[in-house]
Parts: structure tokens; sequence; C-alpha cells
């Protein structure tokens, strides 16, 4: 199989006010395939993958320079439509945050309010599909009018990939979306993770090397700002050419 | 491995242990081949016994770093340097074990040998004695030195342990052909060579492994 560049982030160059967070990134984010981004706390990590839906447009301070491809298009370009571009890249955070609805309404709502569903029946659809996807439905069949609130922790993280995946999107954005969780229900996600790979592209950040080992095909490693090295995760792991990257994976650095 | 700057100091310690443990361990076989050596061309049987007791020792010493790596591997889930490093040791001590094994076994074959041996038979297994005394030492300075450029050199001295081999080889033969009652020597003798060229192979991927640790890559002669 051909890999296809899904995102091309060029000469990217983030501000917040007069402090830069992001140096001329470029990164090539494959289609179908789990990019991970490792780094020390506080390196851009968040940034980065938060310019990918422009959720930075939201933050009065953030200044974004340089361009983020999405299928070749600029997505920063002045007629791009961002409502859609959100449909397109959704994003599951740290920690779970599910609505304080029922289970049903959490992933209905935005299929909802994009109107992709018509009636009642092509919702239950979704909702069914997408808990599927998110490999929660057996778990929740029986109960989805109970609150989204009232799932374990896995579940629950479970649940916001289902809601994420309810609008068809094409890119997931993970912000270490296991930090708050046991290993069993990490585990489940990891797996989870590998399997909706086929359909979506996804970029996870995340704090632990051997997840990132475990779940994607390509990381980069970010260092107060800059991307310093970016490979197939094997390489990265095995042997990187950098003794930054080298230093943090093997601990002796934080 | 020397420079211990991880952040949870009782890794760094490991590591440093694990390195440690790796060139007493090869240290023990470096001496061990001497002694079976120099034991074979003055003829020395009771030296035998001391040696069974070395290759234990180095076998111990085996088992010990095994559960070293075990231990670091589960604990530490290393990573990159770190793991090749755990990698590249648990083979280089399998290598070490091969060597000691392989001088023992040399050792016990002197047990039935006669006094009157040539000397140009003699010293042409001395000659090759010494060309592998030579490469396990040098690759134990690249091991300690964690040194590529050495590993080529002890990689590239495989060639010479084969041509003194032949040479050995060629010496006992002749030996061979004065007398047929040599046959029973002889033949030990032949073991002696051939397993001194065989240990020359296990030194020969030590230096392999340790050009692996440093390149992350495996070596491809030019
Ligand atoms: N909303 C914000 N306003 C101002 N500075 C921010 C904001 N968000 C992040 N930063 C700064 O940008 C840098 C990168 O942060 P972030 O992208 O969150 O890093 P990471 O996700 O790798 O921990 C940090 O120095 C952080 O303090
Ligand atoms: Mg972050």
């Amino acid at each position: 199989m051909d890999t296809k560049i899904k995102i091309k982030s060029t000469n990217l160059n983030v501000f917040y006010g007069e402090k830069q967070a992001l140096f001329d990134i470029n990164l090539d984010i494959n289609q179908n395939e789990v990019t991970a981004l490792i780094g020390p706390s506080g390196c851009g990590k968040s940034t980065f993958i938060r310019c990918i839906n422009r959720m930075n447009d939201v933050i009065d301070i953030c200044k974004i320079q340089g361009e983020i491809e999405m299928d070749g298009k600029n997505i920063y370009a002045p007629n791009t439509d961002v409502v859609s571009l959100r449909e397109k890249v959704g994003m599951v955070f740290q920690k779970p945050n599910p609505f304080p609805k029922s289970i049903y309404d959490n992933v209905c709502y935005g299929p909802k309010i994009h109107g992709i569903a018509e009636t009642k029946d092509d919702l239950d659809q979704i909702v069914e599909n997408s808990l599927k996807k998110a490999a929660l439905w057996n778990e929740v069949k029986d109960r989805l009018q109970e609150p989204g609130t009232s799932l374990s922790g896995g579940q629950q993280q479970r649940l916001c990939i289902a809601r994420a995946i309810s609008v068809n999107p094409e890119v997931i954005l993970m912000d270490e979306p296991c930090s708050a969780l046991d290993p069993i229900a990490t585990a489940k996600i990891e797996e989870l993770i590998d399997e909706l790979k086929t359909t979506f592209t996804i970029i996870i950040v995340t704090h632990s090397m051997s997840q990132a080992v475990r779940v994607s095909q390509k990381t980069g490693f970010f260092h107060l700002g800059k991307l310093i090295e970016v490979g197939t995760t094997e390489k990265i792991f095995k042997n990187p050419t950098n003794n930054m990257t080298q230093d943090y994976i093997t601990g002796r650095f934080g | 491995m020397t420079d211990d700057t991880h952040i949870v100091k009782s890794y760094g310690e490991e590591l440093q242990f694990l390195n440690d443990s790796l060139i007493q361990m090869g240290s023990l076989t470096e001496s061990l081949l001497a002694d079976s050596m120099n034991a074979i061309i003055i003829l020395d049987k009771d030296a035998v016994a001391r040696i069974v007791e070395s290759d234990k020792k180095i076998n111990e010493y085996r088992a010990k770093i095994d559960s070293q790596i075990m231990t670091l591997l589960v604990k530490r889930a290393p990573m990159a340097i770190d793991l090749r490093f755990a990698i590249t040791s648990l083979r280089i001590s399998q290598d070490f074990e091969r060597i000691g094994d392989l001088a023992k076994g040399n050792a016990k074959k002197m047990l039935p040998l006669p006094q009157n041996l040539p000397q140009d038979l003699l010293s042409s297994l001395k000659r090759l004695g010494n060309v592998v005394d030579a490469q396990l030492n040098k690759s134990l300075d690249a091991y300690i030195k964690k040194s590529k450029d050495i590993a080529i050199e002890v990689i590239r001295l495989d060639t010479s342990v084969n041509e003194h081999t032949f040479l050995a080889i060629k010496e006992v033969l002749a030996y061979l052909s004065k007398d047929p009652k040599n046959l029973e020597y002889a033949t030990n003798l032949l073991f002696v060579a051939k397993n001194l060229e065989r240990a020359g192979d296990h030194i020969r991927r030590v230096a392999e492994n340790i050009y692996y640790f440093v390149e992350g890559d495996y070596y491809k002669k030019s």
C-alpha cells in the first residue's frame, strides 16, 4: 500500500503573545497511520496538534505562521470553513470529558449539530456504529440512557472516542488519551487505536515511550518548540540519529 | 555506558553493573583461554582440574548476567542505546561462555598426549593460540572502550586465525604421516586447532555485537 501524506506542516511557527511556542515545524503525517508525538512537557506537542483543527484560533494571543495542508489544501487559507475542518478532524483529550448527558446523547450530539443524521433511525444507526467502532457497544448497549459519567474511566474515554468518530472524521487527534487510565483500560484503548487506523489518520501525544512503540508507525520528538527528529517508530526507538532524542527516550533528561 | 547520566540513578547503576560483570566475565575467559593454551604447549596435565573450575565460574557469570539482563528488560524497558546494550551484552556473554567451553575442551584433549611432540607442531599450535588470545584481548578492549574501530580490527583478525589454523592443521597432518601410531594424538591435536578456530568465530561475533551496539546497524564487509 502506498503511503499518502494526509497532513503536511510547512515552516509552522506559533506564538503565544511574545513567546514563540513552535519553531519552523516541518512534519508529514501519513494517512491511515498512527503518528506519535513525544517530548518533555511544554515542548509544544499540544500546541502542534491544536493547530491541525484550528483549536488555537480561540486563543486571542495565539499567532500562527506557515502552512498546514490537509489533502493538499492549506487549512489556514482565508476561505477555509473551520466548522467543516473540525468535523473532519476530531479530538480526544487527556481526561475523558463526556457531556453530562446520556451515553446515547453523547454520541449523537455531533451528528445532530452537524446535520449529518435526519431521522431517529439514522441517529440510532450512527450511535450503534460509533460505539461498535470504539469497542464499547457490547458494554453499553443495554444502558444507552444512563449518564455517560456513570461509566468507568476507560469506558468514558472510549465514549469520547465514539463521540469523535460519530461525525465521520478523517483525522483523530489524541492528546495523552491514556494518562488518566489504568493499565487494562490503557491496553483496550491502544488496541482500539490500532483498529481505528484502518479508517482514520491518527496523531497521538503520549508521555509513555512504550505506548508510542506499541501504537505508532511514525514518531516525532519535540524539544523546546522544535521538532528535533522524526522517523519510523522503529528507527527512533532502536537507533535514533539525534543525541537529544536518544537522551530523552533513554531517560537521560526530562 | 560509563557516562551515567540517567535521571533514575539506580537505572544507570544497573547498566554499569552489567557492563562490569561482562568485563569480568570476559577477563576470566581470556585468562582461561591463555591458561589452557599454555598448558597444552608445556603439557601441564595438572592444569586441567584448575581449568575445569575456571570454566564453571564462567558459566556462573553467564547465568548471573542472563538474570541481570532479564531484570533490566522487565524493570526498565530499555530503549535505543540502552536496549542495544542489553541485547548485545546478552549475546556477548553467550559467546564468552562458548569460548570458555572450547578452551576447557582443549585442555582435556591433552590428557592422553605424549611428552615428545615435535617442536614444529607445538610452535604452530602456539602461534595459533597467540593469535586467538590477542583477538580476544582486543575484543575486550573494544567492549571496554565501546569502540567500533577496534571491533572492526577484531573482525578482520578472523582471516589471520583461519590462516594459522590451516598451518597448524598442516603440521598435525605431517606428524600423523610420520607414524600411523600417532593417529590418536593427531586426532586430539586436530580438535585443538579446530576449537581454536571456532573460538575465533565466537570472538568475531563478540566484535560484531560491539559494532552493532555502537552503530545501531550490522557490520558489512566493505
Ligand atoms: N494558551 C496558552 N497561552 C500561553 N502560552 C501557552 C498556552 N498554551 C501553551 N502555552 C505555552 O506554549 C508552550 C508549549 O505548550 P504545550 O503545547 O502545551 O506543550 P506540551 O503539550 O508539549 O506539554 C509552553 O511553554 C506553554 O507554556
Ligand atoms: Mg500537552
